[in-house]
């Protein structure tokens, strides 16, 4: 049994946000961000972790199948070899990087608005990037032989992966990209999890954000090795967006087929991909 | 292990030693002295390190491997060797042609088929559906062994029961009647005569497609009960009126042969001239220089047209006017003038089913003084021999109970007889119906008696489809089931000893050996005819042959039936039924292969279909896949349209061979019976009608078709001229974009460079070479349904493409299969290195690399890549020869079978090359052009494709790719592609 709280005037249930009025002090917005930690969630979560369940089960279920029967379950065939899987691919790499603008680009821009959402864009960003990188996995004719695109030493002779191919570009993007993501998403969350951790009663919970708050005091010294380090991760993070969509769009543009071999896609897909996502986070 | 702590004296000792072991190093032979040295010493440790091991090996290794069970033959059968291909010569039963063949059997199983080329007439070619016959062989639809009443039963039993029946009838002096497909051997053909000479027994002719009006007209005309052996070689102006001789009609693989012969631009004015005359765009007509669409009522009028141009100037000759108003006036004059100039060598021929009109070709043939020239009427065709009038009689008979005992052999009227319920109907009256058909069809399931016929794989037989032409057929593999040679059943039935291969030798004995003079020994020549299988006597010299048909009656007749049909056709269409290429006259219709093969003009699989001319759809609104009514007799039938350019502007035509319901579960369900919508007039078949209704239905019914687009949108894929200008101005060859600048390293080049020609002028796009790869590579069935959704697996496809306008186009046709490009786009794509190029030239498809990402599909500019979308082997959602243990044994042992997930695609027969390079090594000498043959190159009739080393200057297929036709396709892409095509030039 988890005990979601240890204070004994608070209900069990997650109460409604408090709409922030006037200037309230830290200590009652740290109350207010932390609760949905202590308190067991809602009927309204519930209900939608339940639909988001059921389509995710779906979803498993479909490529379950197909992987069990195989690739021709979807409605490709000689002439269009890629369709649904392609789109999606693109799709959430794009969906990825209008995360990765929030969180990085508008850091290194100084814009402080960007503070209430770039967690959740962060997050959008590694969950996007999973999805995406899902795709050229299940679309294989034998998935389970994927691993195969790795160049890690093996026992098979000369073979080896093949470094023309912008399908293994697409490889290293996707790696590259989700790595610095994903040390940007935990960097950022740091001291917060040190905040939980110092909230937390003794036991199981305290341990695991002890450790993952790599030790955080709130030091001035932290702080300020937890800011440089920040830029520096946005620094590398931006030229990613550029350099994936990039990547991703010449799995057309180094092709020979009328309508895909065109140099224009590289700078055409990124303004596109990010504008097209980042104007629905703007709304 | 420890290194042993070696002590030493000196100095000296140890850097002796040290050096010691510097030989040993060098020394190849160390370590094998090693071995037989005394064993190293083994420490305590070592021995535990040992033991511990083995004792974890042991526990992992817990599971058994499953045993697989090869166990050597006892006795190894003489000429059998494990994993080595034989030979062995026999005759096609295909279809009434009756093509010498050479079988490929592979450990006692025959696996692929090819032409025998020692047969001067046939060459080493075949067709499609000779391709496909040894899948029929392993047919799961076919009888496991004899059938009485319906239940299975003992051969004794069977014989009993029908000799008694048949002694009975002979005893009562009723009539036994043997009804039969042409017999084309002589063997047979004498057993059958013996077997119906004694009184009250009968032999009548049938043949599914009936030729009697031929064979009518030309006993009428020159007094020669046959039809005529048309030499197409001889030829230079063919004029064909509905005969599809290059796809269907009579010996398409010899006509093709000899038809391709004229068809070489190099060598100027002695290319042939085609004009074709027809309803329907055939794979004949789409080959024609000039193509002029009638409506089938006015074939006899065509005839009779270029018979009046004709005898105009030869003079002294009376040929009645005509009313001309519904021909192209035009093309008939020129026609006329064609066969005129080249008169003594031009050939007319008509595949029409009315004896009037083949009179009057017969008539335009002996004024062109083409008899005994192009029409050999001294050695005759025997490969059609039905008698329609005798049909028709047996049928009354039946139905009067004239007829007490009827034996079927090769036909099969209740499904392919017009009025097939008259004589299922009159079926029932006879008493008894022995049935020697091999499966359960539709007449042998009305049959009291089921005696299985060997497949022609299994039996002993002749044949001599053109007279003083012969060749054996010998069994090829051990009777799969328990059937029975037809022949044996008869002998049995008389009481006689049933050996056919006894009864076979002893007529050759008597009547072939007397008939050559190189071997003194019969059994010397037996042993020679057999390994050769062919066995051809000189010709008869060419004689007179007087026409003595009357034109005058003839010609009445034409006009009569033409104005008949003008007033049938009222507010009705023509109809026009054709055998198709692929599953013939229905007998192949159980074939996957087959059915798959896409028709060579429609490109449709998997069914027939109404093919309407563009002009009728547009006005009726109706698109390819609309499902129609066709009702024409009392007949109805629903089938989908397709809307075919080029076909005659009134005319439906539909292809038979189609619905049948008892052959097997591959042809159940598909398409639709036209035999019935055929009438008997005078009881003679005629596959043509007026006055035929065509409402839709409103329901839909997709077409399998693997091409659906029909341009070449602007590009020169297939390229063309005509031999005039081709003469005028050659081309100066394409040589513009063979050197652009390459970002990539070149490959390292081997001792080889394979490479492929194609000539476009010589191929017709009769689709064999597609049956032919899919024998030999294992290419997959994937069914109509996937087909539809475009994937069918064939690694050769043949492109047509229509050029000009929709009522009367150009057909272009192009075999496209990998293109082994130098530069292959499919290459650099690939993550995983999957396809990669091999230093002799070829492009490499490494099936356990592939993880099916497909990005090469996508990069090949030739679309001709094919992927596994599902498993088609031993997978019941694909329930055609590959998911049956009798289906697999036609698989090449040679070729992978590919699992699902992987791309593959034309190989350019590599595991052939890898014989071919052996066998060379294996002799000690280099590889001569022509040793090795792909499985396309070597079906081919009209010689094509060409394969072979291209880094041989001297080869075949480089002095080709330096022809001045040569071109590469969608070269301008920087491909490089190893195979040439040469451009298609028509003399009109």
């Amino acid at each position: 049994m988890i005990r979601f709280d240890h204070r004994a005037d608070r209900s069990l249930r997650l109460q409604p946000p408090r709409p922030p009025v006037g200037n309230p002090a830290l200590g009652r917005i740290t109350d207010d961000v932390a609760r949905p930690l202590d308190a067991r969630p809602g009927l309204g979560w519930c209900a939608c972790f339940a639909a988001a369940a059921a389509a995710l089960s779906i979803g498993a279920a479909c490529v379950g199948y197909e992987i069990a029967t195989g690739i021709g379950t979807w409605g490709l065939n000689r002439t269009v070899g890629w369709a649904f899987d392609i789109t999606n691919f693109v799709f959430w790499v794009g969906i990825g990087h209008a995360g990765t603008l929030i969180s990085a680009i508008l850091l290194l821009l100084r814009q402080q608005w960007r503070t209430s959402i770039n967690r959740s864009a962060e997050a959008m960003t590694i969950f996007a990037v999973i999805c995406a990188a899902l795709f050229p996995l299940i679309h294989m004719g034998r998935p389970w032989l994927a691993f195969w695109v790795f160049p890690y030493p093996n026992s098979r002779g000369s073979l080896w992966v093949n470094f023309r191919s912008p399908l293994l570009w697409d490889v290293f993007a996707i790696n590259t990209y989700m790595t610095i993501s994903l040390a940007f998403w935990y960097i950022g969350m740091i001291p917060d999890f040190a905040t939980l951790r110092d909230r937390a009663p003794a036991g199981l919970k305290k341990t695991i954000y002890s450790i993952a708050s790599l030790g955080w005091n709130g030091s001035h010294r932290t702080w300020s090795r937890y800011e440089t380090l920040n830029i520096i991760l946005a620094g590398l993070a931006t030229p990613l967006v550029i350099s994936v969509h990039s990547i991703v769009s010449m799995d057309f543009a180094t092709s020979i087929l009328p309508g895909w071999h065109t140099t224009i896609f590289p700078p055409y897909w990124r303004p596109t991909s990010r504008t097209a996502t980042s104007t629905r986070w703007r709304r | 292990m420890n290194a042993e702590l070696r002590f030493w004296k000196s100095v000296e000792e140890l850097r002796s030693d040290a050096g010691a072991e510097r030989e040993v190093a060098r020394d190849c032979f160390a370590g094998q002295r090693a071995q037989t040295g005394p064993p190293p010493p083994v420490s305590r440790r070592d021995f535990l390190t040992l033991a511990g091991f083995g004792l974890a090996a042991a526990a992992a290794a817990c599971s058994r491997g499953s045993v697989q069970k090869a166990i050597p033959m006892l006795n190894q059968p003489e000429q059998m060797t494990p994993g080595v291909a034989s030979y062995y010569a026999t005759t096609c039963g295909g279809c009434g042609a009756g093509c010498a063949l050479l079988v490929k059997t592979r450990d006692g199983r025959p696996i692929k088929i090819e032409g025998n080329a020692e047969s001067a007439v046939f060459g080493g070619a075949t067709c499609a559906a000779g391709q496909a016959t040894v899948l029929s062989l392993y047919d799961d639809a076919r009888l496991k062994g004899p059938l009485l009443r319906g239940q299975p039963a003992a051969w004794a039993d069977v014989d009993a029961h029908v000799s008694a029946r048949i002694a009975a009838a002979a005893a009562a002096r009723k009539r036994v009647v043997l009804l039969s497909r042409t017999i084309l051997g002589p063997a047979t053909r004498r057993l059958v005569r013996e077997w119906s000479s004694r009184p009250g027994f009968e032999h009548v002719t049938r043949d599914a497609v009936s030729y009697a009006a031929l064979r009518d007209a030309t006993r009428a005309s020159f007094g020669v009960d046959a039809i005529p052996h048309y030499r197409f070689g001889g030829a230079s102006v063919i004029v064909g009126i509905e005969a599809d001789f290059l796809g269907a009609w009579l010996s398409p693989v010899e006509f093709t042969r000899e038809y391709a012969g004229r068809r070489r631009p190099e060598s100027g004015a002695l290319m042939s001239r085609h004009v074709q005359f027809e309803s329907g765009l055939s794979l004949t007509g789409s080959n024609a220089d000039i193509r002029v669409p009638i409506a089938p009522s006015e074939q006899g009028l065509v005839a009779l047209a270029l018979l009046h141009r004709i005898a105009r100037r030869h003079g002294g000759i009376e040929v009645p006017e005509v009313d001309e108003s519904s021909l192209d006036a035009g093309a008939l004059d020129k026609a006329a003038d064609d066969l005129w100039r080249a008169r003594g060598a031009s050939l007319v021929v008509c595949g029409a089913h009315d004896e009037a009109t083949q009179t009057l070709v017969h008539a335009i043939n002996t004024h062109l003084g083409n008899i005994g020239r192009t029409v050999d009427l001294d050695n005759v065709s025997l490969q059609k021999q039905g008698d329609d009038a005798a049909f028709a009689r047996l049928v009354e008979d039946m139905a009067d109970r004239r007829v007490d005992v009827l034996i079927l052999y090769g036909v099969n009227p209740a499904y392919d007889a017009p009025d097939a319920d008259r004589f299922v109907a009159a079926m029932e009256r006879v008493p008894l119906t022995v049935s020697f058909a091999d499966r359960l069809d539709e007449t042998a399931a009305r049959a009291d008696v089921v005696c299985p016929d060997h497949h022609f794989l299994e039996a002993w037989g002749d044949a001599e489809p053109i007279a003083r032409v012969c060749s054996l057929a010998q069994p090829t593999i051990a009777p799969l089931f328990d059937t029975r040679a037809a022949q044996e059943s008869l002998l049995a039935w008389q009481g006689r000893t049933p050996d056919f291969y006894e009864y076979l030798r002893a007529y050759w004995r008597e009547t072939l050996f007397p008939a050559q003079d190189r071997y003194d020994t019969f059994d010397e020549f037996w042993d020679r005819s057999l390994h050769d299988g062919v066995f051809a006597r000189s010709p008869r010299p060419a004689s007179e042959h007087r026409f003595d048909g009357d034109c005058a009656r003839a010609a009445a007749g034409v006009v009569r039936e033409h104005a008949q049909a003008i007033a049938d056709a009222r507010g009705g269409y023509h109809l026009h039924l054709y055998e198709p290429v692929g599953v013939r006259d229905g007998t192949h219709a159980n074939n996957p292969w087959l059915q798959e093969l896409p028709d060579p003009v429609s490109k449709v699989t998997w069914g027939n279909y109404a093919a309407i001319a563009p002009a009728l759809a547009s006005r009726l609104a109706l698109a390819d896949g609309d499902v129609v009514a066709v009702e024409a007799g009392g007949h109805r039938v629903e089938l989908p349209v397709l809307v075919q350019p080029g076909q005659s502007a009134q005319t439906i035509s539909i292809a038979l061979g189609y619905g049948r319901t008892r052959a097997g579960r591959v042809a159940e369900g598909i398409g639709v019976n036209a035999y019935p919508l055929a009438q008997s007039i005078g009881g003679r078949r005629r596959y043509a009608r007026a006055g035929v209704g065509l409402t839709r239905t409103g329901r839909r019914d997709p077409l399998a078709a693997t091409q659906t687009h029909h341009s070449m949108e602007g590009r020169e894929i297939v390229k063309q001229t005509t031999l005039a200008s081709f003469l005028e101005s050659p081309p100066p060859g394409a040589e513009a974009h063979a050197d652009m600048p390459n970002l990539w390293a070149e490959h390292p080049r081997g001792e080889h460079n394979w490479g492929m020609a194609i000539d476009l002028t010589s191929c017709t796009g009769c689709s064999a070479c597609v049956t032919a790869c899919q024998a030999e590579n294992n290419v997959p069935v994937v069914g109509r349904d996937e087909v539809r959704r475009g994937r069918e697996m064939h690694w050769i496809r043949i492109d047509r493409y229509y050029a000009g306008s929709e009522d009367a186009p150009e057909t272009l046709v192009q075999p496209m299969m990998c293109q082994h490009c130098g530069h292959a786009p499919c290459e650099p794509v690939c993550p995983v290195l999957a396809t990669v190029h091999s230093s002799d030239g070829l492009n490499q498809q490494v099936y356990n690399r592939c993880v099916g990402t497909r990005y090469c599909e996508n990069n090949c500019p030739y679309k001709v890549r094919r992927f596994n979308w599902f498993e088609y082997a031993r997978n019941d959602r694909f329930d055609f020869n590959m998911n049956s243990p009798l289906g697999e044994m036609v698989l090449n042992p040679d070729v992978t079978v590919r699992s699902r997930g992987v791309m593959e695609k034309c190989s350019l027969c590599v595991q052939r090359i890898q014989a071919g390079k052996l066998e060379a090594t294996r002799e000690g000498r280099a590889i001569a052009d022509g040793d090795i043959q792909t499985a396309c190159q070597q079906v081919c009739p009209a010689d094509a494709i060409v394969f072979g080393d291209l880094a041989d200057p001297s080869s075949r297929v480089s002095r080709l790719s330096r022809q001045q036709r040569r071109y590469r396709v969608l070269e301008e892409l920087g491909t490089r592609p190893n195979v040439t095509y040469l451009a298609k030039v028509r003399n009109a």
